[in-house]
Parts: C-alpha cells; structure tokens; sequence
C-alpha cells in the first residue's frame, strides 16, 4: 500500500530542489567525453602559460605572502 | 515576545545590535525569529545545509547575559550569522557540500568561528556550497550536494558559487551576515549575483584552520553582507594571526573610517573595454551607470589595462595540482564518482596528472604577476574598478561554460596576487543585481571599504530586497 502525503508535505517538496544527481542526468555527456575534455584544459593551459615571457632567474612564488 | 517586521531581517549589523541595546527585544527573541525565517525559507533557496538552532539558542542566552551586565564585546554580539558548510562546527556535519564527506564530524570548531563566537556573534546555520568548493570545475549548478544554490531574486536562476548559501541567505534575509569563502571567485561571484557586499580580504589575513582547503596558496575566508561597513565590522572580528595556519600573515585588521584617504586624492584605474566589450550587451547600460556613480564620488578616474598575463590558466593550474594532492585520497578511494557533477569528477581525477613542471611554470608567473600589481598599486592608481561578473546570474537550467564576453580578468588575476576585493551592488537588469568590484593592494582593504562605504551612501542598490 502507498505511503499517504499530506497536502501540506506535498507542498514542501514541490519547493525542494530535484536531488542534484536527478537534475544532472541526462543534461551532461558521457563520462569519457568530461574527462577528454578536461584532458584538453590542462593540455591549454600549458600551451596558453608557455606563452607568456618568463625570465630564467624567476623563482616560483612559495612561501607564499601577499 | 515582540513581533519581529521584514525591517529587522534587512537591517544592518549596527542596527540589530542597537535594538538589543534598546532592549526592543533580546539576542534570544532575535534569534529565534532567525531561525524560524531560515528553517523556513533557507530550503526554498537550497540555502540551508544545516539549522543550528540548538547551540544558538545557547549563544544568544550567553549574549544576553552580557547585555544584562552592560559588556559589549563586539558590534556582532547577540547578532545571528551562518557559515558555508566548509567551516568546520563541532556538533554537526560539515559535508563540504559533497556526498562522499555528508557525515564528516569535526571535534572542534574553525577558528574564524570561534572568534565570532568569542566576538558574540550567534551561528543560526551552515549554509550550502558547491561541492568542495568547485575545485574541479563543475559544469552545472546543481553540483552540490544540497541542489542548486536558487537566487531569491528569481528562482530559476542560480545564486552563484561556490559560496552559493552564502550569498542567497544574506540577500533573502535569512541571516544579516555570513561566511564564505574564495579561491577564486566564490565570493565575489555570489556576492554579484545576489545584489550582496562580499569582501575578500587579503590572503593571510583570516586564518583558515578548521577550514577545507582547496588551494593552500589561494584559499582565502570573508564575510558576505548586506554593506560594506558591515563586512568590515565582521572582518574586524575574524582577521589576525593563526600559528595553526601556515599562510597566516599575523597581521590584523581595525577598522579605521576616520583614516581613510580623502576620496578626491584617490585614483581609480579602469579599463573602459571591461565595462563595454566585456560584459553582455544587456548588462552594458547598468555597468555605464555604475561607473557614472563612482565618477560622481569625486574620486581621480584612470584609464589603465592590467598586465598581460594568461590569469585564467595560471589559476586553474594552480589550484588543480594543489587540490590533486588534497584529494588525492578521494580518488584513490574511488569516492569521487559519488560527486554530483561529471565535470567536477573529471576534473578533480585529471587534477592527479598535473604536471609539476606546469605547476611551478604557474607559480613562477605568480611571482611577476606580484610583482606587477605592486608596481601598479604604487604608481598608478589606488585601487582598480570592474564590473564583479560579466553578466546577470546564470539560469539553472543553462550550463555555466556557455561563452560569453571575455570579462575583466580581476577575479583570477586578484586571486593570484593575494589582493582585497570588495563587490558592491551596482544596478539591477531584467530585476537581476549586478555588482562591481574594487580590488586594491594586499592590507588596503581600509581603503576599499571608504570607497565602498560612499558608493553606498550614494545609492541605494544594497538596500533593496528580493520579491517576498
């Protein structure tokens, strides 16, 4: 037999939102596809950061202090 | 039992506090008008991680006595506040806003809660986030394990991240202040697209033990309020040194309004192209006037450009080698697939094939970056202007890695050189907020609260509230 909801419990989880594996399924690819995706982020940031001028003597910024 | 209007729930920090004083009602009618509101609104805004009604009640009985006795300790005592769920809190979950952590217990609680516990503030409730804050670039908004953080000026729309909670509670009224946190835009984000004042303060000022850390050298913890003189209150009480936390400065913060630099003396550099080509042409008109306000403050307008730099790839390289050592266990562990968002899942486990020598290319680029805003900082301009975000806030339904106008690099590029932002609400398009940012050098966060504290007293942005 069915669990009876109340109107009133209705009402509340008319106002909740859909749980987020719900509201992501079906909106994203293939798993495969994000991680080949992320795959080419990384491959584009090195690209992009080689770019910039970078003087030799640079030392990396640890230790870091603003 | 007083009865408690919409007023008080809009109110600022000083306002409240003057109420208790006036003994117009106590810390514990207050507070329980607070969580009442949250436990009934905090859900409908995917707002509320976790009610703390129990020790509030507590705290706000301990404020009171205080009051009793006439020792005020701070401006935030007996005043409720909540905290992104990434603060740890003895005596609750502090989930991170992912699945594989939803029964994490921590035995005691972060230090920037404890110090607004010892400042007399009173937790009301943890708040939502994206889950682990976003490390792992997350494509929809629904990655969280709360559900899509709603905006309460419009539903169907997402109240940003990844301090989502965060910014929806301040700006429905759940709590007049709340904690967030920003490695790289996840306070201003929220900030602008809930028509709240955000302050990121500068890196090392607030510790951040007790905290989840995503980027040991970007994690930075602020508060979200409805003004700028109320964030600064906030900061007063959180900032200082922390031996626990290695990236602790050990400097503090006052808040000094008395001091701060005449505004005709000040120079604000902006980029004209940000506020044009670098928002959505919607938004272009609100952004004119906005800038138009500042212009009206008296204020030195300098035209400038930021340093040329890849700010976007240096960020994200950095803070996916530094979280791929974090969560390394994570993905080892293979809990990382029971995060809500694909994106985010590959991310975090391609975060483990970042190569060192990219990593440190990152950080070495960092130090010129430094180096640049320090110079610009000196001989340019006091503090640097732009618009917070490019746009209004993201519809749930629409992926976040739609294109759009290649904004103002400010939020990474501050982010990677430690430096204070400020977001303000500058303007309202198709009943969407929008904001402004001012981002100035590292320790002048005095500086940008003047600024900020005029701006407002110019125009009443911050003061307006969402559709009931």
């Amino acid at each position: 037999m069915a669990a009876k909801i109340s109107r009133r419990r209705l009402a509340v989880l008319s106002t909740l939102p859909l749980s987020p594996a719900a509201q992501v399924q079906g909106m994203q690819a293939n798993p495969q596809d994000d991680l080949a995706i992320q795959r080419e982020n990384l491959q584009r940031w090195r690209e992009q950061m080689k770019k910039a001028k970078l003087p030799v003597t640079t030392e990396p910024a640890f230790q870091f202090k603003a | 039992m007083p009865t408690f209007s919409d007023d008080i729930f809009f109110a600022g920090i000083r306002e409240i506090q003057e109420g208790i004083k006036a003994k117009r009602y106590t810390s514990v009618e207050l507070t329980r008008a607070y969580c009442d509101r949250m436990e009934r609104l905090g859900l409908r805004y995917g707002a509320l991680a976790l009610s703390m009604r129990e020790q509030a009640m507590h705290q706000a009985h301990d404020a009171d006595g205080y009051f009793l006795r006439d020792r005020i300790r701070s401006p935030l005592q007996g005043v409720p506040f909540g905290v992104k769920d990434l603060v740890a809190a003895a005596g609750g979950p502090t989930t991170w806003g992912a699945k594989p952590f939803a029964a994490q217990m921590f035995p005691e609680d972060a230090a920037v809660l404890k110090r607004l516990v010892k400042a007399g503030g009173v937790l009301v409730a943890k708040l939502t986030m994206v889950e682990l804050a976003g490390g792992g670039g997350y494509r929809f908004a629904a990655a969280s394990l709360h559900g899509p953080g709603m905006n309460p000026w419009d539903r169907t729309r997402w109240s940003g991240g990844s301090s989502s909670g965060s910014g929806a509670a301040v700006a429905a009224g759940l709590v007049p202040f709340a904690i967030g946190s920003e490695t790289s835009g996840s306070i201003l984000t929220p900030a602008a697209y809930c028509g709240v004042t955000g302050l990121r303060p500068t890196y090392g000022l607030v510790p951040r033990t007790g905290c989840m850390a995503l980027s040991w050298t970007l994690d930075k913890i602020g508060p979200m309020a409805r003004t700028a003189e109320d964030c600064a209150l906030v900061l007063q009480a959180i900032a200082g040194g922390d031996a626990e936390d290695p990236g602790s400065s050990g400097k503090r913060f006052y808040y000094a309004p008395q001091f701060a630099t005449p505004l005709k003396d000040l120079r604000v550099g902006y980029n004209p192209a940000d506020f044009t080509d670098g928002v959505t042409e919607e938004t272009r008109p609100a952004f004119a006037q906005a800038l138009d306000a500042v212009k009206k403050l008296g204020v030195q307008l300098v035209e400038m450009k930021l340093p040329d730099y890849p700010y976007g790839p240096m960020v994200s390289t950095i803070i996916s080698a530094e979280m791929g050592s974090i969560f390394e266990e994570l993905v080892e562990s293979g809990k990382v697939d029971e995060l809500a968002d694909r994106r985010q899942i590959a991310g975090i486990k391609t975060s483990q094939e970042v190569l060192a020598k990219d990593y440190l290319r990152a950080m070495r680029l960092r130090r010129l970056v430094q180096q640049d805003f320090a110079r610009l900082f000196y001989e340019q301009a006091d503090v640097f202007l732009s618009p917070s975000r490019n746009g209004i806030a993201t519809k749930l339904s629409e992926p976040l890695d739609r294109p759009g106008p290649q904004g103002s690099p400010i939020i990474p590029a501050g982010n990677l050189a430690g430096l204070p932002a400020l977001s303000l609400p500058c303007g309202f398009v198709n009943g969407m907020p929008i904001g402004i940012a001012l981002v100035g050098a590292a320790y002048s966060e005095n500086k940008l609260l003047a600024v900020g504290n005029e701006f407002q007293k110019l125009t009443d942005w911050h003061k307006r509230r969402p559709p009931a």
